[in-house]
């Protein structure tokens, strides 16, 4: 009786792991089969500048140009930022605060994407106009400001964990040494907490990515690469944003709306290697404690 | 009478050797906890010092306020003073981790870096001054020899140390504390987690290394302080309940708890 309940136990949570796997699987497809047309329709030129759906024109660079520069912006700024605070968090705060300010760090994720791009179009894209002296506020570089904000707390959170998890005894072995803090948590809990901190990273990488409300509000929607292509304080487009603003105005089945699930095929591959990276790389390092 | 003879014996033994450390009066609570009360001991140089009790006496407490390893415990406030060669390091400017390279310490379940051997006897001493490869060389042999281990590892120095074996580790933490060149060595149960050999193998280390240097040895084995202690502190419940010469306490210890504990390792304090 016993044995039959558990077979059934077992079957059960097999099914759930494969139903899970299937719908990853079921996505990829279904984006495949949707993209196929604009695929076999437009070939290579999909991989050009110009994006033009009443010339039959359907470039994606200056999409993907532009998610790569927002998510740029905002990692290069959201890393140090992040691990720094993670780390102030948990090894110099008193432990009777760290539990305080970070429910309030964490709070910060709650916060609805569409706030922030609130927030973002009625203030940070007009101090940027007047700082900069913009024709407009709308810029990759604002968007990626705000999108550092944005991934902050998930850097913040799992990077704090990764260094409270580290257990006590390495701390107090380096302290009887005569190490320093600053030596402590540079040469003995850095080096530990490594490979925890790389996945916290790379999970906002797919978080930066992916984030589409705040983005479109604040970007300026203009499908041109830069130029200069490194002046970051002109309007551009990404990826989602481009999605979000355009795939209503688009009749099913048509090329431009296979060419649109297109783009999406590609930001889908993009996150999912990502997360390949990320479970690798936690796998190799293995955990340094017991 | 006998008495009498006993004590003046003990002041004999007190005026010829000097002491290194003295705790006077001192108080620890961690939070509303009273954890140790009022301890006044003397730990003498160049000595074996163990301190005895229950668990739950405050053995640990006492030994790790030596090197103010307590300071970070959530909700700690220290009474008192400890002096350290003639200075008090209870004072807010002492450089506390300078004191922790003349104050060293090991800790009762071995704890190795994830890094190589050598690494690993390196890591303290590599702080505090720049090194060429021949004396990092010179002080991993050394150090490695003092502990007796350099025979089983010199061939695979740069293997991981979380290979080696338990009794391994905890004889390769010694040699990292001892390359560091500190006055005084802690231990805080050091065998409690190993085997009867590694624990002899440590032992027989110590009465060797207490030529160079001070060492306190906390235990809650009575026969393993038997053999090793010079000086034996008792405590129980927070108390000093008796200190002195070992082995004039193992033979006749003045309070009653003392006795009662070295017979049968049960103290009704």
């Amino acid at each position: 009786m016993l044995g039959s309940t558990n077979k059934i136990g077992k079957y059960y949570v097999y099914s759930s792991t494969l139903i899970s796997a299937f719908v990853v699987f079921l996505i990829f497809i279904i984006l495949l089969l949707n993209s196929w047309e604009a695929i076999s329709t437009i070939g290579l030129d999909l991989i050009s500048l110009s994006w033009n759906p009443a010339k039959g024109e359907f470039g994606i660079i200056s999409m993907l140009y532009g998610t790569f520069v927002v998510t740029f912006i905002a990692l290069v700024i959201a890393i140090p930022l992040g691990t720094f605070t993670a780390i102030f968090t948990s090894e110099i705060l008193a432990s009777k605060y760290r539990f305080v300010v970070k429910s309030v760090l964490e709070l910060l994720a709650g916060i609805p994407s569409i706030i922030y791009g609130l927030i973002g179009i009625a203030f940070l894209s007009i101090w940027f106009q007047d700082l900069f002296d913009l024709q407009s506020g709308r810029t990759l570089f604002t968007a990626g400001i705000l999108l550092s904000v944005m991934i902050l707390p998930t850097i913040i959170t799992l990077t704090d964990d990764a260094f409270h998890n580290i257990p006590e005894k390495y701390r107090e072995t380096a302290k009887g040494l005569g190490l320093y803090n600053s030596e402590i948590i540079k040469e003995v809990l850095m080096p530990i907490a490594r490979a925890d901190v790389k996945s916290a990273i790379l999970l906002a990488f797919g978080r930066a990515l992916g984030e589409t409300m705040a983005v479109m509000l604040v970007v300026g929607s203009i499908d041109k690469l830069p130029s200069p292509l490194l002046n970051w304080l002109s309007p551009g487009q990404t990826v989602t944003s481009k999605l979000g603003r355009e795939i209503a105005e688009t009749s099913f089945r048509s090329v431009h709306f296979s060419a649109m699930i297109f783009m999406g095929l590609v930001l889908f591959s993009i996150v999912l290697f990502l997360t390949v990276l990320a479970q690798n790389s936690s796998k190799k390092t293995e955990r340094l404690y017991e | 009478m006998e008495q009498h003879i006993l004590k003046s014996k003990l002041s004999v033994v007190g005026k010829t050797t000097e002491d290194i450390i003295k705790l006077e009066g001192l108080h620890i609570w961690i939070k509303e906890n009273h954890i140790l009360d009022a301890i006044d001991v003397n730990i003498p140089k160049n000595k074996i010092t163990c301190i005895i009790g229950p668990s739950g006496s405050g053995k640990s407490t006492l030994i790790r306020s030596i090197n103010r390893i307590n300071d970070d415990v959530d909700g700690i406030t220290t009474q008192g003073n400890i002096n350290f060669n003639g200075s008090s390091i209870l004072t807010s400017d002492t450089d506390i981790a300078s004191l922790r390279t003349q104050i060293g310490m090991v800790f009762q379940k071995p704890c190795v870096f994830p890094k190589s051997i050598k690494e690993n006897v390196l890591f303290g001493i590599r702080h505090l001054k720049k090194l060429s490869k021949i004396e990092k060389l010179q002080i991993v042999e050394e150090n490695l020899k003092t502990v007796s281990l350099w025979k089983e590892v010199s061939h695979r120095l740069n293997d991981k140390a979380i290979s080696l074996s338990i009794g391994q580790q905890q004889r390769l933490c010694i040699a990292r504390t001892l390359a560091v060149k500190p006055e005084v060595i802690l231990l805080d149960e050091p065998t409690s987690s190993l085997d009867p050999l590694s624990t002899r193998a440590i032992e027989d280390m110590m009465v060797k290394l207490k030529e160079e240097y001070t060492i306190v040895f906390v235990t809650h084995n009575i026969q393993q302080a038997k053999r090793i202690a010079d000086h034996l502190i008792f405590i129980c419940d927070g108390k000093l309940i008796e200190q002195g010469n070992a082995s004039a306490l193992f033979s006749c210890p003045q309070n009653s708890q003392t006795k009662a504990y070295l017979k049968d390792q049960y103290c009704a304090c």
